[in-house]
């Protein structure tokens, strides 16, 4: 499998108006194949989401780079940008714009126009049954509706990789369960998806390798038997907290 | 169900009170921005009317009437000015106003008149309105007083002689004036307020929902979006105001606007070319409010923020509004060039009178520039991490690179606008004294408090380049010095008479107290403080602090051109500003800053000289060809010194 996620030594620092810089993220590597879910687990405020704003490109490394379907971060943002479907609990809609709008609009912006484009709406309100409410206001929509569109948002270029940041935060079970069928679809069809969260369920179920980060820095890395071989632990939350607390001490 | 109330309430004023920005926003800003703002104004009003009062009023006399000529002479605030063509006189303004005393004078039989004929419009000719119609009224009721005596106290007493007081301006100008003094400032308020509404939406409400992230992860440069929003808020604005335009001139013209305000109830004319003039200037406001709007929108994290900068920019921005109210400040090549204001005075004197083509050009010009200038600044903020982001913001001193340099340029402007004010202040008591304190106690203490806010630690030795220089750099500086008096004087100075001439009056004052210094104590105080104070302070700290942060050549600029505004005076800027240059280039190439302190101390030496001694005694500073030649040689051997300085150093 290639890699399509290289990441080498990413360290970010925020100044801060005490005048101490915050080591958000501290010297991390790892890498991401096609046809994998990488699980990056960590506490809030542990460095998961500013990992993923880096390889996103939308904060700039202090030092370190990474590359992302071949394209440097550091040099070729726009390339990066091309080749990733983005998502976030921050990551909003536009309220005043229709479901089919919104695709249309982020997938004029990654390149994709004419037949294609329209293809590619009906592609993705199909996959995720949103074509019933494809005039509706965003603002109209349910929450599990929005993160459909979102979703959709998110790949309606088709990219090659996928990160997402904590996706189903917030949704009920049944949103919940089709955002983790659709990551593991995305799997099947050969994507490296990089999925962070906190919810150790899901983990298990969803990655194949993890990556366990906390206070910026990557505290163990492998699949789920390797950390529970490296930690004599069975279950998740116990590898997490042994992991967690083992480094502290 | 009062104790919940009160919790409540205690809640609420406790958030307020932690809320740092919506304090100083909300209530000390809108406490100081009034007593600013209507102080600066009434300021300008009352030096206009006092200048105006002090002026005597130029009015010409059409017809003899020796009654009407002695009674104006004898009144000391106007000036009887001989003119051929008077209604021509007082178009031009070379005349405030004139008065026609021959009708009926001659004949028994009819009622003489005196015309007063003045321009409404202009506060000169109202002064002179005033002035003059007080003396014609004495004039008119003795002349009154003799015919009726003349005809044995028979007939009507009032009907003697008439005095008729004239506005020539038309219609349209008056109404052009009247509408002026109002229409600018509430055409910069509409377009804030309309502008505002939509780039608060286009990125502090996109912040808020999100939405901003997502359009930043689209492979799409962040220039781009910064510009596409600029031209939607540009266009909404121009649209904003041009509605807001036409509506308050339907106003003026129905004679919607009240009494109170334009002193008429009718409906004021104004004229087509002055709409058609405020018009064409809405888009280039447009740009810049527009551009201000979407920085201002930027820096904020969430649409409540946006609001609390929103309202105190708004403010700011009534002040050139508020300039435009009167006629104190005109519209100049100067004033062409200052942000809001031109624009303001262009549409103020645009629906009285035609614009000079080149000031109305200038306006365009500048207001477009402002716009790109204030869109450069949005794209900016909007490439910032915690801007996108909406989290805080780097600390606005952090000890980053940016940090430094916003701390550098904090610290530089701080010291200019400090000692521009406290020196002016201290100066103008008293000359030598002033100087004095300037520049051995403002200006080091100013220095030291810009070096304390963006030194980021290391040498303080080699920040301020006080490596002792070789004897070679400091003859070098010292030639460097000598060379620059001539074509300073006879180059620069002659070149800035062809755009910017110097007032007569400019240097009289401080030439007459330096008349009470012996030569020995001028240079002391005039050549060698300011060669060791002003060098170290720009040369040594500012200099050292650019460097830091940015390229060798544009730190010399930099520090040079504050050390050009420092001087306190337009007509000096240029000179210093080259000085700077050639000083700052010396410390770069030397390593050091003694040669360019001899620089500097050589060089004011030289000019205070040059002006105190006679030319037989200086023969090769009084200019001409040996002047010139022998300022040529030193500079060449004085950048050859330093050179060779800076060779033998690597």
């Amino acid at each position: 499998m290639s890699e399509l996620i290289q990441v080498d030594n990413l360290v970010k620092v925020f100044p801060t108006h005490s005048g101490t810089d915050v080591r958000a993220v501290d010297r991390v590597s790892f890498e991401c194949r096609a046809g994998e879910i990488f699980g990056l687990l960590g506490l809030n405020g542990a460095g998961k989401t500013t990992t993923l704003r880096m390889l996103s490109t939308v904060l700039s490394p202090t030092e370190g780079t990474a590359r992302v379907a071949g394209h440097d971060i550091r040099e070729s943002a726009q390339d990066v940008r091309r080749s990733i479907g983005f998502l976030s609990g921050t990551t909003g809609l536009y309220h005043r714009l229709t479901a089919e709008e919104t695709l249309r609009f982020f997938g004029e912006f990654h390149g994709v126009r004419g037949a294609e484009l329209d293809a590619r709406v009906d592609h993705v309100m199909d996959r995720f049954g949103i074509g019933e409410y494809r005039n509706q206001r965003c603002e109209k929509l349910s929450t599990g509706m929005k993160q459909k569109v979102n979703i959709g948002r998110a790949v309606v270029h088709n990219p090659p990789v996928l990160v997402l940041d904590e996706p189903t935060s917030g949704l009920d079970v049944l949103a919940a369960q089709a955002t983790v069928e659709f990551v593991e679809q995305c799997r099947e069809e050969g994507k490296c998806v990089l999925f962070s969260t906190h919810i150790m369920s899901e983990v298990e179920r969803l990655c194949d390798r993890i990556a366990i980060i906390h206070d910026g820095t990557l505290r163990a890395c492998g699949t789920l038997a390797e950390l529970r071989e490296s930690t004599g632990e069975h279950y998740l939350e116990d590898v997490f907290r042994r992991v967690v607390t083992r480094e502290a001490a | 169900m009062t104790g919940i109330r009160s919790a409540l309430i205690r809640k609420e004023i406790r958030e307020i009170l932690r809320d740092r920005r919506a304090i100083v926003l909300s209530f000390l800003l809108p406490i100081f921005i009034y007593p600013v703002t209507f102080s600066f104004t009434s300021w300008l009003d009352r030096r206009d009317d006092a200048k105006t009062v002090e002026q005597s009023s130029r009015v010409a006399i059409h017809g003899e009437l020796p009654t009407v000529r002695d009674a104006l002479q004898g009144d000391q605030w106007i000036e009887v000015v001989a003119t051929g063509n008077a209604p021509a006189a007082l178009t031009d303004g070379r005349i405030d106003a004139w008065i026609d005393a021959s009708q009926g004078w001659g004949q028994a039989d009819s009622v003489p008149t005196i015309r007063l004929v003045f321009d409404a419009t202009q506060e000169p000719g109202r002064v002179a309105r005033d002035r003059v119609e007080a003396v014609l009224e004495q004039v008119r009721e003795d002349e009154s007083n003799r015919r009726y005596r003349d005809a044995g106290g028979q007939g009507a007493l009032s009907d003697r002689v008439i005095l008729a007081v004239v506005d020539v301006a038309t219609e349209a100008e008056t109404g052009g004036a009247r509408a002026g003094q109002l229409i600018p400032m509430l055409l910069i308020m509409t377009l804030f307020v309309g502008g505002g509404t939509l780039s608060t939406d286009l990125v502090a409400g996109e912040k808020e929902r999100g939405t901003l992230e997502t359009l930043y992860l689209a492979p799409v440069p962040r220039s781009h979006i910064a510009f596409s929003k600029f031209m939607v808020v540009w266009g909404a604005t121009a649209i904003t105001g041009s509605l807001n335009l036409l509506s308050m001139l339907y106003c003026y013209r129905a004679g919607l606007i009240t009494d109170s305000m334009t002193g008429n109830a009718g409906g004021l004319a104004i004229s087509g070319a002055g709409v058609a003039l405020s018009f064409v200037l809405i888009p280039p406001l447009a740009a810049l409010v527009g551009g201000v709007l979407l920085g201002v929108s930027a820096l904020a994290r969430s649409l409540r923020e946006a609001q609390l900068y929103l309202a105190p920019a708004m403010l700011l921005a009534m002040i050139p509004g508020l300039l435009a109210t009167g006629q104190h400040v005109q519209l100049t090549p100067f004033t062409a060039l200052l942000p809001l204001t031109n624009v303001a005075l262009a549409i103020r004197d645009g629906l009285l009178a035609p614009v000079p083509a080149g000031l109305f050009v200038l306006v365009c010009l500048a207001s477009i520039g402002w716009g790109l200038v204030a869109t450069r600044w949005t794209t900016g903020i909007l490439s910032r991490e915690d801007t996108i982001l909406g989290f805080d913001p780097e600390p606005f001193f952090a000890r980053s690179r940016a940090g430094r340099r916003r701390a550098a340029f904090v610290g530089m402007s701080a010291t200019v606008l400090i000692f521009f004010y406290l020196g002016a202040l201290a100066q103008a008591r008293d000359v030598i004294w002033g100087l004095v304190f300037t520049l051995w106690l403002l200006l080091p203490l100013l220095g030291a408090g810009t070096l304390r806010l963006a030194w980021s630690g290391g040498s303080l030795v080699k920040l301020l380049s006080l490596r002792r220089p070789r004897p070679g750099a400091l003859l070098g500086g010292a030639f460097l010095g000598a060379g620059l008096v001539v074509p300073i004087r006879d180059g620069v100075y002659r070149l800035q008479q062809l755009f910017l001439p110097t007032p007569v009056a400019f240097g009289e004052e401080l030439a007459g107290s330096l008349d009470e210094l012996t030569l020995g104590w001028t240079i002391l105080l005039f050549a060698v403080s300011p060669g060791i104070m002003e060098e170290m302070v720009f040369r040594g700290a500012f200099l050292g602090l650019l460097r830091r942060i940015g390229s060798t050549r544009s730190a010399v600029l930099i520090s040079s051109a504050f050390f050009g505004v420092i001087h306190l005076s337009v007509f000096r800027f240029l000179p210093t500003f080259i000085i700077g240059l050639v000083a700052g280039t010396t410390v770069v190439r030397a390593g050091a800053l003694l040669p360019a302190m001899v620089l500097h101390a050589v060089y004011n030496s030289l000019a205070i000289a040059s002006d105190r001694l006679p030319e037989s005694a200086q023969p090769l500073l009084a200019g001409g060809l040996a002047g010139w030649g022998a300022s040529l040689i030193l500079l060449a051997g004085g950048a050859m010194l330093i050179r060779r300085q800076s060779r033998g150093d690597t």
